[in-house]
């Protein structure tokens, strides 16, 4: 259809990436297109809008604590040889661990073995934040009796306390 | 009486709005922390807090609408919002914590005659049938059914908890414009993107198929509550809490490959049948953390270390 | 493998950093508006410094960096992409306002004549967002680069290894998505 043909190219008329020939063409098509004259408009304002966006900013001092940790993380060239070595040892870990796995027959966990990269180390304290963020009551104070009592299961019916003898 | 007592703190929870400071300290083998915080509190899990102590927490805010969680440090210059994944107790909600409670507590109501800022109070004693968790004493206020003071023992009798409201006042209902928030100028906010709680088993399951195969229940009396999926340090991972109907735990597994960092005084290996953990404390906090096929499991509960490596025990040989 | 690790002299070091300092404005721009979440964008940015300085060798004294980081970034991306769960959770909620954080709310809003572009903008910032993220990751990333970073379809093509003609039209059909996602939020 003659509309998909010059919808297309509005973007790059946008952008002034049409020849001259490209851009009259698409300029007399929308003399007469309601619809690709709307799109073009629209998009002039997309295109105007994302480069308004405000700038936000990191956490503060993220940038100091970034480049100090990739510079402590990588090492130094006399360690590189360690460091092969490590990168082996690992491999031949792996590799171990596959044939173990294949050994046994009832499997717990996933069966792919990740590709040996950088270890992430896992904080204790990390882990301390992320489950106080999954309370979603007060830090420190877990004044929410029903905060484990979001279950969907079938409700016992309790209603009779006659049939609980704990007095 | 013990459970109609319990019931009523259940059902009226979410429904008396109220303004109080409160008070609590928290201790754990090592030291205890406290706070003191000014709250208002809405119906339907509202809040506004505002911390007042430690020092290095005064001048934090919380506030909940029930839809939305922001929480605001004015020294970092950071507002943290989350979506709030609740919904309102239902008498069958209820019902459920109260079954749930009775299986792992003996619930009895106290006799004695006691006031709190002369206002009657009705005592609750909450006390497991295995002595391996605290025990809970509540200080119920007639009038709204709202638990004004709490005390929890160790099973060595030892004071581990104790919370108490101060200065209460029971306004007819909570100014909305209390309960909002606008992150000042100059403050970046964050949005915490979190995946949707699961609370029903059958569905996690499906979920967790990756992961290995999900425990329904624990033993000593832990079932399973919820689960999530989560980012830790930038691996995908998954939460599931664990509860016994009153206390709980975080169950965290990240694919790896993760180290587990083994720094801290405390910090020490401990043989879980077949694989090692490492246990460190933060605060009143345990982390028992262990590897296997490149995924990091963890543990993470403020309950005692005795428990703490029984339950590890039960998931790492599963 | 050994001659791809030269030696980082502390000098190396410096340049590195110092290299990151100059664009660190913008890197953080693209990290953010790829990620959609500042925690996710510095975890991005971690990884991404991470590769770079490892690879720091190969980098031409004097060349486009920040294009050269950029390329790492979207290789970074993309990986973390695939690494994520197969399985999503479904929400057992309604869907919620959009991200108010970032100071928009979910409403018809009708512009009239000349909106203060600027303040058109940040009012749409949420919205935005939200639809950049579920944009696929291919036109995301040349949106941003191209509209965002204002980056021109050359410098784009050699950042990211390909054709112009790719350029363009990913450039497209990102835009004509985001248009199309919009358009429930305001005129534009």
């Amino acid at each position: 259809m003659e509309c998909e043909r010059h919808n297309q190219n509005l973007s790059a008329f946008l952008d002034g990436r049409l020849s001259r020939k490209e851009m009259a063409r698409v300029e007399e098509h929308i003399r007469g297109c309601r619809r690709c004259r709307e799109d073009l408009a629209e998009l002039s304002r997309l295109k105007q809008v994302l480069a308004n966006l405000p700038d936000s900013e990191p956490s503060p001092g993220f940038w100091n604590a970034s480049l100090h940790s990739v510079r402590t993380a990588v090492p130094s060239r006399r360690a590189i040889t360690g460091m092969r070595i490590r990168q082996c040892l690992a491999v031949c870990a792996a590799a171990a661990s596959i044939v173990l796995m294949a050994m046994v027959a009832r499997i717990e966990s996933p069966t792919s073995i990740p590709a040996p990269t950088e270890p992430t180390t896992l904080h204790a304290d990390s882990l301390v934040a992320l489950s106080s963020s999954l309370r979603t009551e007060l830090p420190l104070a877990d004044t929410g009796t029903l905060r484990f009592a979001r279950t969907n299961g079938i409700a016992t019916d309790w209603a009779d306390d006659h049939k609980l003898d704990f007095e | 009486m013990g459970i109609q007592l319990l019931r009523r703190v259940l059902l009226q929870e979410e429904r008396v709005p109220f303004e109080a400071d409160q008070a609590v300290i928290v201790s754990s083998e090592t030291d205890s922390d406290g706070t003191v915080t000014h709250e208002i509190h809405g119906a339907g899990r509202q809040v506004r807090v505002n911390y007042r102590l430690p020092k290095s927490a005064a001048g934090r805010l919380i506030v909940n609408n029930g839809k939305v969680r922001w929480e605001y440090d004015p020294n970092q210059h950071v507002a943290v919002k989350s979506r709030i994944f609740w919904r309102p107790a239902t008498p069958s909600t209820v019902a459920s914590v109260i079954a749930r409670v009775c299986e792992n507590y003996n619930v009895a109501a106290d006799p004695t005659a006691v006031e709190i800022e002369k206002r009657p109070m009705d005592i609750l004693r909450i006390s497991p049938r295995k002595k391996d968790r605290n025990r809970h004493v509540w200080w119920v206020d007639r009038a709204t059914g709202l638990v004004i003071k709490r005390e929890a023992y160790d099973a060595d009798g030892k004071l581990h908890f104790t919370s108490a409201f101060s200065n209460l006042r029971f306004p007819h209902s909570i100014d909305p414009r209390l309960l909002k928030f606008v992150p000042p100028k100059g403050v970046s906010t964050v949005v915490t993107r979190e995946a949707a709680v699961v609370t029903s088993f059958g569905q996690a399951k499906k979920m967790l198929s990756e992961w290995g195969r999900p425990h329904e229940r624990l033993g000593a009396g832990f079932n399973f509550e919820s689960v999530r999926q989560v980012t830790v340090k930038g691996k995908p991972g998954i939460a599931v809490q664990y509860s016994d109907g009153l206390i709980g735990f975080a169950y965290v597994q990240v694919r790896g490959p993760v180290s587990l960092e083994e720094t801290g005084p405390d910090a020490r290996k401990i043989d879980l049948n077949g694989a090692i953990g490492t246990l460190a404390r933060r605060s009143r906090f345990a982390v028992l953390s262990w590897c296997r096929y490149g995924i990091s499991y963890n543990i993470v509960s403020d309950l005692s270390e005795r428990l703490l490596v029984s339950l590890a025990r039960k998931i790492s040989t599963r | 493998m050994l001659s791809a690790l030269r030696l980082l002299a502390t000098s190396d070091a410096d340049r590195f950093e110092a290299l990151v300092r100059e664009h660190q404005a913008s890197i953080y721009r693209v990290a953010y508006r790829l990620c959609g979440a500042r925690e996710d964008a510095e975890d991005l940015i971690q990884e991404t410094l991470l590769e770079a300085y490892k690879a720091f060798g190969r980098f031409t004294p004097g060349t486009h960096f920040d294009r050269w980081i950029f390329r790492i970034m979207r290789n970074t991306f993309i990986d973390r992409l695939r690494c994520k769960p197969r399985v999503q959770c479904e929400s057992l909620d309604s869907p919620l306002d959009a991200d108010a954080g970032r100071s928009s709310t979910r409403e018809i809003v009708d512009h009239g004549n000349q909106p203060d572009l600027r303040l058109m903008a940040r009012l749409l910032d949420g919205p935005i967002q939200e639809a950049l993220d579920a944009l696929p990751a291919d036109y995301r990333i040349v949106v941003v680069l191209s509209d965002i970073q204002q980056m021109t379809y050359e410098e784009i093509s050699k950042t990211l290894g390909c054709p112009i003609g790719t350029v363009r039209s990913r450039l497209h059909r990102g835009r004509a998505i985001l248009k199309d996602k919009l358009k429930s939020y305001a005129r534009l």
